[in-house]
């Protein structure tokens, strides 16, 4: 029974407080489960230039970003890195040589399950998570201070796997710049996938079920497949009961399975699409005058940061 | 009139009784809707002495619903909530003669087991509105989530935007009006009562139904198993006619259809296997 939320602010306008509109949201759902929250955020547009990742990583030792010295250039430098260290993470920019990959820059940290692990990645990502309130969540990184025009967040009621940063979520998309989601309810067959993921090769971090729902995503993308016609394909490839929320540069997605068992309350204005488990969230978070209701079941859909229509899957 | 010496034993404990099933089952539900508080449909709700308004502020909902039960105890009949923020199980199991206004949306199971109270909310509904209602009105203004209506055994049901999955699921009596859409297996398990849907109705409409009536004003996808049309009769559609106006529902241009149980799944015959495969 966990609580999910997403905001896409249609407007476009500058210093957009996404952050504590996603947070004031969350804290209406912190009933639906006190284990953990957390939020990603996609930032403003970055000024032209060089291509920056933004990371965020689990309290590495200093000689993780060592290694990082051959793939490109820690910004401003990995001391100053380690001093800004926030909450339980270690945030630093990353300008990468041409053609690096993400999973390279992965495997150059060393990350791996049970160790140090790559939290976020984007151009535009940022995400925290904690155990914990959506509260407490606030006091470790001020997200209330967050800008930008999307967002999604998460609390948890832990009923398959253990408490733990690694099991909170959003869950970045490992190997995917600018992807993460959240997601409330059981995929049943996630045993069965994730041994054919493995078999493919996947490390998966956690398990979590909801983590194959982003491992899913990135597969059918590396065949070829948009991300609001694997989100589409989703519904048919995914067992149980859920609906999960995706952010990306691309946008804001939204899907629910094709029996509707799992709530999702959805408003769209010409200002705002608000997206969270109950409308409590919604009236906590929005003041304006809107109507809600259900998206129906075998809804995907994904909301692109371009254009103002909503692009039909 | 129905076999029963075939019906599974407990399939009679659904019904009151053979005098109850069919036509006369379907005009007992709208008429006994039509016979309802009149003052309230128009929604020219008194603001008498008698009124109280509360504001549910950052207010628990049991306190919320313990300042309802007192303010009733001390006399009041119309209880107006202000700033309600979508909270869950507000207004259950109120006593007739109450009149509830919900000023916003409501959460899940708003007028729950509802006992003969009015409750209008001037917003959206969550989960399970009206759900085990006794008696009484429910008015929803605004969309009406998953499984409106459930389970109720009388009184009226009006959502004035569109319904979620599973409208009217489990009826045993009364009267659901959805002036808009209803999504996938609305009236599921129907044992009696009636729906009325004036848009069009998403898959499994009817599903498995025992008894009951679903009226449908608009275009429908994939029905439910042994969900059959019958011709209506004159007396049908006045009577429906009758309760639209009365609750202020536009009825749809084209019409209604009706759809009653096929009674193939009241036994079970070898040779509809596949049917009884389909049913849930």
């Amino acid at each position: 029974m966990c609580g999910i939320v997403g905001y896409w602010d249609k407007t476009g306008r500058n210093g957009f407080p996404i952050g504590r509109l996603v947070l004031s949201m969350l804290e209406a759902l912190s009933c639906r489960g006190p284990d953990s929250a957390g939020i990603a955020v996609i930032g403003p547009e970055p000024p032209a230039g060089p291509e920056i990742w933004s990371v965020r990583i689990t309290p590495g030792d200093i000689q993780a970003l060592e290694r990082l010295v051959e793939m490109g250039t820690i910004l401003p430098d990995a001391g100053a890195a380690h001093q800004a260290s926030q909450g339980n993470t270690l945030q630093f920019g990353f300008a990468p040589e041409p053609g690096l990959t993400v999973e390279e820059l992965e495997r150059g940290l060393g990350a791996r399950r049970g160790g140090l692990e790559v939290l976020s990645l984007g151009r535009r990502l940022d995400l925290v998570k904690q155990v914990g309130s959506p509260t407490a969540l606030e006091a470790a990184f001020a997200v209330s201070t967050w800008q930008g025009p999307l967002a999604i967040g998460h609390t948890r009621m832990s009923t398959e796997s253990r408490i733990d940063l690694s099991h909170s979520q959003p869950f970045w998309v490992h190997g995917v710049s600018d992807l993460a989601t959240v997601h409330n309810g059981h995929v049943t067959n996630y045993h069965q996938l994730r041994r054919r993921f493995e078999q493919q090769g996947t490390n998966f971090y956690t398990d979590n079920d909801s983590e194959v729902i982003g491992v899913y995503l990135r597969s059918r993308m590396e065949q070829g497949q948009s991300l609001a016609g694997a989100m589409a394909d989703s519904i048919q490839e995914l067992d149980g009961a859920f609906s999960y929320l995706v952010a990306s540069d691309e946008g804001l997605g939204i899907v629910r399975d094709r029996f509707g068992f799992k709530p999702l309350v959805l408003a769209e204005t010409e200002e705002f699409v608000a997206v969270a488990t109950e409308e409590v969230a919604l009236r906590r978070a929005l003041t304006a005058d809107f109507r809600a209701s259900e998206p129906p079941p075998g809804f995907a859909r994904l909301y692109p940061l371009v254009a103002l229509q909503p692009c039909l899957v | 009139m129905p076999d029963f010496t075939r019906s599974s034993l407990y399939s009679l404990a659904w019904f009151d009784g053979e005098a109850m099933l069919g036509a006369a089952a379907l005009w007992h539900s709208i008429r006994a809707s039509l016979a309802q508080n009149g003052s309230f449909v128009s929604q020219t709700i008194l603001a008498d002495q008698a009124m109280v308004e509360l504001d549910c502020g950052d207010l628990p909902v049991r306190a919320i619903n313990q300042r309802i039960r007192a303010a009733i105890s001390a006399g009041a009949r119309h209880v107006r909530l202000l700033h309600p923020g979508a909270r869950h199980n507000l207004g259950v199991g109120l006593p007739a003669g109450i009149e509830l206004t919900v000023a916003g949306s409501a959460g899940y199971y708003i007028a729950g087991l509802n006992d003969g109270a009015s409750v209008m909310v001037q917003g959206d509904a969550g989960w399970g509105a009206a759900e085990s209602m006794r008696d009484g009105i429910v008015v929803i203004e605004g969309s009406a989530g998953n499984a409106v209506a459930a389970s109720i055994r009388a009184g009226t049901v009006v959502v004035r935007g569109s319904a979620s999955t599973r409208a009217g699921i489990a009826m045993k009596g009364g009267i659901l009006i959805v002036a808009g859409d209803v999504g996938p297996m609305a009236g599921f398990m129907m044992q009696k009562g009636v729906i009325v849907v004036c848009g069009d109705a998403s898959a499994g409409l009817a599903d498995s139904m025992y008894a009951g009536t679903v009226f449908l004003g608009g275009r429908h996808d994939e029905l439910g198993a042994d969900a059959v049309f019958e011709d209506r009769s004159p007396e049908d559609l006045e009577l429906i006619g009758s309760a639209l106006d009365h609750w202020k529902v536009t009825a749809p241009a084209g019409g209604f259809r009706k759809l009653v149980s096929g009674r193939k799944l009241w036994n079970f015959e070898r040779s509809e296997r596949d049917l009884w495969k389909t049913a849930l």
